[in-house]
């Protein structure tokens, strides 16, 4: 309904008014003093209603247009283009494909308008449904990787079953693995301590977990050469589970009572306080034997090279790129890489653990193939390939 | 009241009455086969469930941000929580070697009184209070760059080892690293103008040769390491989401 303009109820009101100024008495006057006060109170509050409603009656609209672009305006005159871009980068979650996109301004232009935002509104009202995001469970643009996933996830079953049903697998030797006993013997003839640093990430890391895989092994090789093994840690978590893992080690040995809790201890969250408190360990215990296996950083290197001052034999093992030089130049023996993911099941040669790693072969394997495809395809200029494997 | 608030009280709780019922019942729950193994073994399960369950949620759909919500929250809870375990390690350890009279003793007394006191201060007047600040910006500090510092020397001696040309991987690793250096600074293009007929071939030009060393050889390299750590990666996830690999988990005894 319209609200009456301030003009109109000025109007209604002004004839009472007239009469009631026509009367001679006192009460008159006082009753004119009164309808001219309620009229223009009525007045005012007219104005007040029409102006709140045409402003509320604008927002909408002025809100719907801060949504459109700024180079969608005037008239329609057949390109498509602007308005194929905009409605695109509108959805760019969902990513609707241009020929889509065309058939829906086309249907926009059938209504018979030919006002830009106009057609852009209808358009993107047509498509909100079916693009919006926030109503979808499953993001189809990673599709490929979940296929991925799966392939890797049976091929790695598979041959976890093999394995079970005993077909022999193969492992290379790994060098660094192969000399963990040569280390520790090395460290249990100099009456030396070990040093295992598992790295400066928390346990929700793969590689912290892969490092003190290969913590149970070496502290397996302590407890039997009855040589003492130090574990300086930078996450409270780790320091638990490494108490656990040496703990479990040192049982299955028989050696319980060697087993010295207050050797694996907590030193500090902060990264070059636990790079200076390692250090300090390094110059006063001169272990002979150091072992880096988990996430490093800047200090990858200055603990290497401490280690190698004081004579240490050193093993490290990282997956981050850029330490790995680092390791390589200051260390006697470097896992690169998967190495270090391989290390479990190097050590364990249990059936399971080998079945996953013959796994994960084939599926590297896979990915050769699918690089190999995908060069051939991109050099004769078909870019779908390439294309699909794109994440987001 | 908001589901997720009403799901994240309802954890706490449950974790609460769950970590009393354990401390009471003591050693008869050590040995329980349950709590030891299986237990965690579920809800890591479940956890990588939920984040592998994550990772193809659309993130305009409110229950992508709630279950990064829930799982930030409670990564917050259990750190808190933990840092207590390493304190407790860091004060008992130290205060074990004072009183034994342990070989180094000193230093636990520097770190105990260094603890004690920045503790102190920084409990009674917040991370803003003048004395708190002052013991970051002035002591905290420093030292931190000076560790970091040590670097650089570090770095020039494990080069002047790695690039021994002792044999011929090293004397190919010598010749690249010669060239990256000299490609890095102005001086080695003026120097590298001197040497007859290359230095005369623009386009063979020693920053040019640098950049495509690490263009195309350090790249390659560093993508083939990824390729595999990625899916060392994700096969160590599987084998540790399926219980493959329970190493983690310590004692079974």
């Amino acid at each position: 309904m319209i609200p009456p303009t301030s003009a109109a109820i000025a109007q209604q009101a002004v004839p009472t008014t007239a009469e009631v100024l026509s009367a001679s008495t006192a009460e008159a006057n006082l009753k004119n003093a009164a309808i001219t006060a309620e009229v223009s109170s009525t007045v005012q509050k007219g104005a007040e209603t029409l102006a709140t409603e045409t402003a509320g009656a604008e927002k909408p609209a002025a809100a719907e247009d801060a949504n459109i672009p700024k180079d969608i305006a005037g008239t329609y005159t057949g390109d498509d283009e602007k308005l194929i871009t905009a409605l695109i980068s509108q959805f760019s979650a969902a990513e609707p494909l241009t020929e889509e996109v065309k058939v829906l301004i086309s249907d926009a232009v059938a209504t018979g308008t030919r006002d830009m935002k106009e057609i852009y509104k209808i358009a993107a009202s047509k498509a909100a449904p079916k693009y919006d995001m926030s109503k979808r469970y499953f993001n189809y643009k990673r599709l490929n990787v979940l296929l991925a996933g799966i392939l890797l996830f049976l091929f790695i079953n598979y041959y976890t079953y093999s394995a079970r049903k005993g077909k022999d697998m193969f492992i290379r030797k790994i060098g660094g693995l192969a000399a963990i006993d040569e280390a520790v013997g090395r460290a249990t003839e100099m009456g030396k301590p070990v040093l295992f640093i598992p790295g400066i990430y928390d346990m929700d890391d793969i590689q912290t977990i892969a490092g003190v895989s290969i913590l149970g092994h070496v502290a397996k090789k302590t407890a039997e050469y009855e040589t003492p093994l130090l574990v300086p840690c930078t996450r409270s978590l780790v320091m638990s589970t490494a108490q656990e893992v040496v703990k479990e080690s040192y049982l299955k040995t028989g050696r319980i009572d060697s087993f010295r809790p207050e050797n694996i201890r907590y030193l500090t969250d902060d990264q070059f306080g636990y790079v200076a408190g390692v250090d300090g360990i390094m110059m006063r215990e001169k272990p002979a034997a150091n072992f880096y296996l988990g996430v490093f950083f800047a200090e990858s290197l200055i603990l290497a090279e401490t280690g190698h001052h004081v004579g240490a034999i050193q093993i490290a093992g990282t997956a981050m790129v850029h330490q790995i030089p680092f390791f390589v130049a200051a260390c006697d023996y470097t896992l690169i890489g998967e190495e270090l993911f391989a290390a479990s099941a190097y050590l364990s040669r249990e059936p399971m653990q080998m079945g996953a790693l013959k796994g994960q072969d084939v599926a590297k394997f896979l990915i050769i193939i699918v690089i190999v495809l995908g060069i051939i395809m991109e050099t004769a200029g078909y870019h779908i390939f390439a294309n699909w494997f794109a994440t987001n | 009241m908001n589901k997720l608030v009403f799901f994240n009280t309802f954890l706490v709780v449950f974790f609460i009455v769950a970590f009393i019922l354990i401390v009471t019942l003591g050693k008869a729950l050590r040995s329980s086969m349950f709590l030891r193994r299986k237990l965690p073994l579920f809800v890591c399960f479940m956890m990588g469930l939920i984040m592998i369950c994550q990772f193809f949620i659309p993130s305009e759909n409110p229950l992508y941000k709630n279950i990064d919500d829930f799982s930030t929250k409670w990564i917050q809870i259990i750190t808190s929580f933990s840092l207590v375990i390493g304190l407790v390690s860091l004060v008992t350890i130290n205060l074990s070697k004072f009183s034994r009279g342990a070989e180094d003793w000193q230093y636990s007394i520097v770190l105990l009184i260094g603890f004690f006191i920045s503790s102190f201060i920084g409990l009674r007047e917040g991370l803003e209070g003048p004395n708190f600040s002052f013991i970051f910006n002035y002591m905290y500090t420093p030292m931190q760059s000076t560790m970091f510092s040590i670097l650089a020397f570090f770095v020039a001696s494990a080069a002047f080892r790695a690039f021994r040309a002792r044999t011929r991987e090293a004397t190919m690793l010598l010749i690249a690293a010669v060239v990256v250096m000299l490609g890095r600074v102005e001086l080695g293009s003026i120097l590298w103008s001197y040497i007859p007929v290359i230095g005369s071939i623009k386009w063979l030009d020693v920053s040019f040769v640098s950049q495509w060393i690490n263009d195309v050889f350090t790249t390659a390299g560093q993508r083939a390491i990824l390729l595999g750590a990625s899916l060392g990666y994700i096969a160590a996830s599987f084998k540790i989401l399926l219980g493959i690999e329970k190493s983690y988990l310590g004692s079974e005894e």
